[in-house]
């Protein structure tokens, strides 16, 4: 007798009317024990005990049988026997849905049947199905039509357990690759799928290197994979922690694309990757694996090298793997800010704990007005330049608390030396500070100004020379008369006379994706400056820039997270900006910058550029609102004193 | 009528050596004017302090050669900027010489070896001591040794700009020019006044930067002895005996000369006689020295060419006793020759290249000849004009005025102090 459950009919009424044609068609063994009494389990028929299915081709009663039905998440687990031909359909509400199925072993079933064959008895079907929605499992004959359908019931089950057990766990496989991955439940199942033992069909890939930070817990690994959809791949540590490669940096690799396109197709369009992830360790293997239905494949696999505690160092393992400068920026944002910025702030925790040395050369002021901080770096003959025209100020050397900050490990003690002739023939009392190491721009500003006892503070280049006396006071009046104001610059001219510095804006530079900082008028006769009078400006260079201490204090000082240096000062004025106060330029005041290009010292230009865009992605990361405000031309203001 | 004690002035003269060891001409016209000074009624007393190198570097010591007179083992290291090697020095045992010489005036004549700090050591020893700087060649304004020659070959320089003395130092950027010129400038600015002893050389320094007002021409003095009679001749014997006198090298243009003669055919070469009396031909590149040796052979054989040789200073009357015209073919701008004032004292005409100071203290056809630089067919015809030209030499020779002499070359400086000091307290 055929049971046939039509679409439509309540699996509870099917069950009914099993039991009220009395009884089972077919009578369990005492070896299915396991299977409850119907009437207690409130079950569909299919999970209580074998129906029975005529099959009119074959013109016999195939049985089915359905032992475990398990929903975990959005997966669904089906396992079960049948004597017919495995040729199903799912539905979910009455919708077909895809799913998979794997024939299985059922040597208990096999005896009590009395079969001779074990194999392609059992069966194991996974499916996704997000709808908490009714389930059956359907058979189609040989013409794909269905024929009879089962309503099955699945258990809540929302560990995954189970899928090591028993009826699953030849399937594991299967089930891995059906399951929605890289959930917690996807994770724990993973450990225990085995190998595959062969090459996978599904995925390809390659590691062509990697390297790690113990300091920051970091690894980067550059390489390729292509996939076909629905495959998982993923990286594994050594302990088993696993990674998506959801964050990584891709692009299109026209290399690889001509070994796998025909194979992949479409799919390996973005098959290079470049990715960070916090796991791994020097030392240490790095697998990337796949899974499918034949299980776990490590399409590769890499040993993690060092990658350098120096921050300039790593930056340049890390910008020597081949990326278009076009592309640079977007890669920044997700590979490289992440390591370096750890890389960098970690460096600079030890700053608080290095000795901090500092001289005192003549008579130091009680209560200096100013503090004017020189940082030195590389070069020092131009402090003699310098002590020749603040000698010659009277009201300097009344006011100014001078410190010179060496930053230079190679002029540390050759400094300190000069500065002891120098003082005696120049006689400007001034005091150096020597904080260990080179700590940067900012993080000698920074030391300079935790040693300073002036109310307001100068940063001043060592190549910045006053071009007259009295140059302090302007400034600072404009402090005074301005509380609006939280910095101001003067302008700065180049040896030649022509303008070096009148203020600065920040420009786009498309084809790089960033924002840079830029001098409008460089070059130009001083006479041609648009600005003749005090002036409102987006930002000032950090060559000479004056502040109230308060307001450098409160503002947490110069950042020092950027690469060498760059940004660092148009990212103090926008941290002031982002107070609400502004930048002004005071153009009255001129001091020559002879503007030596520190990046001299470093050499490769392409590196030198790769700095630039790290350091510009993380500037415009920090302030993207306020730069891409457009610049409307600034009335200059009023002098204090003046009518507006 | 002798002047009060408080008005008289204390001078005390610096230069970048002493005469008794080194015979450049800009330490013997400083130590002259020392001893001229010395000899000045409006003088209280003076000293000289010249740098010395005593065999062991650069000591910082100084030390009293004889009374009024010291020696100061310094040394430059930074040639850039004229920066001294002993730097301690500068701060004890110079600011302690001022200190108890007390001097009213410094005349620096050099800063070479000496380094321009001590200038600053001055005033900050005593701000009211006035500086007055003598200046000899264009160390300040070209870095090329002074000369205003562009480097790798003899083209002449006529101004600075730090662009185009990158192109002469190709290593060095116009910033290290900039900061060259910020150095001189800042330590210029102490000095009160300016001596220059030709016009070309202040034209020079003005251009440069030092203010016209701050800047005056005063000839090197030189010795009181008469001019010397003119060389014995015979009758119809012409005044064709031609002397150069002076170092060799490259600059001096003597190459010029010889090569000049050797373009005059053989009955030219009958008509005149030119003596050389040089010296350290030695220390020249080799190539001139060949240059010079293939060119004078044939012209000493032949009877045209003397090679009289080196000469001690106080031999030179005599050697230009014997001579009519005296020859100054340098190829460089050349400030103020000793060579021309020494001619001019013995009365004696000369031939010279038509630049910078040459031109300047020699005119042309009436104390002179001028010929254009470095061209041996122009000195060919010179010569020979001034050779065989009838009562040429006699008529140079009578518009020739005596230099000079040391006390009133000292009379003429201290009279400038005493305007810039009198125009310092107006202001």
């Amino acid at each position: 007798m055929t049971q046939t459950a039509e679409a439509g009919n309540d699996p509870i009424e099917n069950f009914m009317s099993t039991e009220s044609s009395g009884g089972a068609a077919f009578d369990l063994p005492e070896e299915y024990g396991d299977s409850p009494p119907v009437a207690d389990t409130g079950y569909p028929p299919v999970q209580t005990k074998p129906v029975n299915i005529f099959d009119e081709e074959s013109g016999t009663v195939i049985k089915l049988k359905v032992d475990a039905a398990i929903r975990s998440g959005n997966l669904v687990l089906i396992a079960g026997w049948t004597t017919g031909r495995q040729d199903f359909a799912l539905r979910a509400n009455k919708r077909q849905i895809p799913f998979r199925t794997r024939s299985t072993r059922r040597d208990d079933v096999a005896k009590n049947l009395g079969l001779n064959e074990a194999d392609g008895i059992g069966f194991v079907i996974a499916a996704r199905c997000d709808e908490a929605s009714a389930l059956e499992l359907c058979f189609k004959n040989s013409e794909g039509e269905v024929v009879s359908t089962h309503a099955v019931l699945c258990r809540e089950e929302p560990e995954t357990e189970f899928a090591a057990t028993g009826l699953f766990e030849s399937a594991i496989g299967m089930i891995a690759v059906t399951m929605r991955p890289f959930t917690e439940a996807w994770r724990n199942l993973i450990k225990t799928v085995p190998a595959a033992g062969r090459a996978c069909p599904t995925a390809k890939a390659f590691i062509e290197a990697g390297v790690a930070s113990d300091i920051t817990g970091d690894t980067v690994l550059v390489g390729w994979e292509a996939h076909m959809p629905g495959t998982p791949v993923w990286l594994e540590d050594q302990s088993g922690r696993v990674f998506t490669l959801k964050n990584a940096y891709r692009r299109f690799r026209q290399d690889v694309n001509d070994v796998v396109d025909k194979e992949f197709g479409h799919a390996n369009r973005d098959a290079g990757f470049i990715i960070r992830i916090k796991g791994g360790g020097t030392g240490q293997r790095l697998y990337l694996k796949a899974a499918s239905e034949f299980g776990i494949h490590v399409l590769a696999e890499v040993v993690l090298t060092a990658l350098p505690a120096a921050p300039v160092a790593a930056a340049q393992w890390l910008f020597g793997i081949g990326t278009a400068m076009s592309e640079a920026a977007r890669r920044v944002s997700l590979v490289d800010r992440k390591v370096l910025e750890r890389l960098i702030s970690y460096r600079q925790e030890m700053w608080a704990e290095l000795p901090v040395k500092r001289k005192f050369l003549g008579q130091a002021l009680a209560k200096p007005k100013v503090s004017v901080i020189v940082p030195l770096y590389g070069r020092t003959d131009f402090v003699e330049h310098q002590l020749i025209e603040f000698a010659e100020d009277p009201w300097f050397l009344e006011n100014a608390e001078l410190i010179y900050v060496v930053d230079d490990p190679q002029i540390a003690e050759r400094f300190l030396n000069e500065a002891e002739a120098l003082y005696r023939i120049y006689k400007v009392p001034m005091s150096w500070v020597w904080g260990s190491v080179n700590r940067g721009f900012s993080g000698a500003n920074n030391l300079g100004a935790s040693q300073a006892c002036g109310e307001h503070l100068v940063f001043l280049n060592s190549d910045a020379f006053p071009q007259s006396k009295g140059w302090v006071q302007p400034l600072l009046h404009v402090l005074d008369t301005h509380p609006d104001i939280g910095a101001v610059g003067p302008r700065l001219l180049f040896a030649d006379g022509s303008l070096q510095h009148a203020g600065m804006q920040f420009l786009r530079r498309e084809e790089l994706g960033i924002w840079v900082n830029h001098h409008p008028n460089m070059g130009l006769d001083p006479a041609l400056d648009p600005h003749q009078e005090l002036a409102i400006l987006p930002s000032i260079t950090g060559a000479c820039l004056v502040m109230r201490r308060k307001d450098f204090e409160r503002i947490g000082g110069w950042d020092t997270g950027y690469l060498i240096g760059d940004f660092e000062d148009s990212d103090l004025c926008l941290k002031l900006r982002s107070e609400g106060m502004k930048v002004a330029y005071l153009p009255t005041v001129q001091l020559t910058h002879l503007e030596r290009q520190s990046f001299k010292l470093l050499g490769e230009n392409e590196f030198r550029t790769r700095v630039v865009i790290y350091n510009a992605v993380r500037h415009q990361e920090r302030w993207k609102k306020i730069i891409e405000l457009p610049v409307t031309p600034q009335p200059t203001l009023p002098q204090a004193g003046e009518q507006a | 009528m002798t002047m009060a004690t408080s008005e008289q002035e204390r001078i005390l003269v610096t230069a970048h050596g002493h005469p008794d060891f080194s015979l450049g001409g800009g330490e013997i016209a400083a130590y002259n004017l020392y001893k001229a000074y010395r000899d000045h009624a409006g003088v209280a007393d003076a000293w000289y302090l010249g740098r010395a190198d005593r065999g062991r570097g650069a000591s910082g010591v100084i030390s009293l050669r004889r009374e009024n007179e010291y020696l100061w083992e310094q040394a430059i290291h930074d040639w850039d900027r004229m920066k001294a090697v002993h730097q301690e020095s500068l701060t004890t045992w110079f600011a302690d010489l001022i200190r108890a010489l007390k001097p009213t005036i410094v005349h620096s004549h050099h800063y070479a070896h000496l380094g321009l700090e001590h200038l600053r050591v001055i005033k900050n020893v005593d701000p009211n001591i006035r500086i007055y700087m003598t200046l000899h060649e264009y160390m300040a304004i070209c870095q090329n040794n002074g000369q205003m020659v562009k480097t790798g070959g003899f083209r002449l320089c006529s101004r600075e700009s730090f662009d185009e003395c990158r192109q002469c130092f190709p290593h060095k950027t116009a910033e290290d020019f900039w900061l060259r010129k910020h150095y001189f400038q800042s330590h210029f600015r102490l000095v009160d006044a300016f001596v220059a002893p030709s016009e070309f050389l202040r034209q020079r320094y003005i251009q440069w930067g030092i203010d016209p007002e701050k800047i005056i021409v005063i000839e090197n003095g030189q010795s009181n002895e008469p001019a010397l009679p003119p060389r014995p001749a015979e009758d119809g014997e012409m005044r064709n005996r031609f002397a150069y006198f002076g170092q060799i090298t490259q600059f001096k243009g003597l190459d010029v000369v010889l090569e000049a003669l050797t373009l005059m055919s053989k009955s030219e070469r009958k008509k005149l006689v030119v003596e050389v009396h040089g010296a350290n031909l030695e220390w020249q590149p080799p190539e001139y020295q060949e240059k010079i040796e293939r060119l004078r052979k044939p012209l000493i054989e032949q009877g045209v060419l003397r090679w009289v040789g080196p000469y001690q200073p106080h031999e030179l009357r005599a050697r230009m006793a014997n001579v009519d015209w005296v020859l100054i073919p340098s190829i460089w701008w050349e400030n103020s020759p000793m060579v021309i004032q020494e001619a001019f004292v013995c009365g004696r005409p000369l031939l010279c290249s038509d630049i910078g100071g040459m031109a300047e203290k020699i005119q042309d056809d009436i104390t002179g000849l001028h010929v254009n630089t470095g061209n041996p067919t122009a000195w060919a015809a010179k010569l020979l004009k001034a050779a065989t030209e009838p009562e040429l030499w006699e008529k140079c020779a009578n518009n020739i005025r005596r230099p000079l002499n040391y006390a009133e070359c000292a009379d003429v400086h201290m009279q400038f102090f005493n305007t810039m000091t009198h125009a310092m307290k107006a202001a």
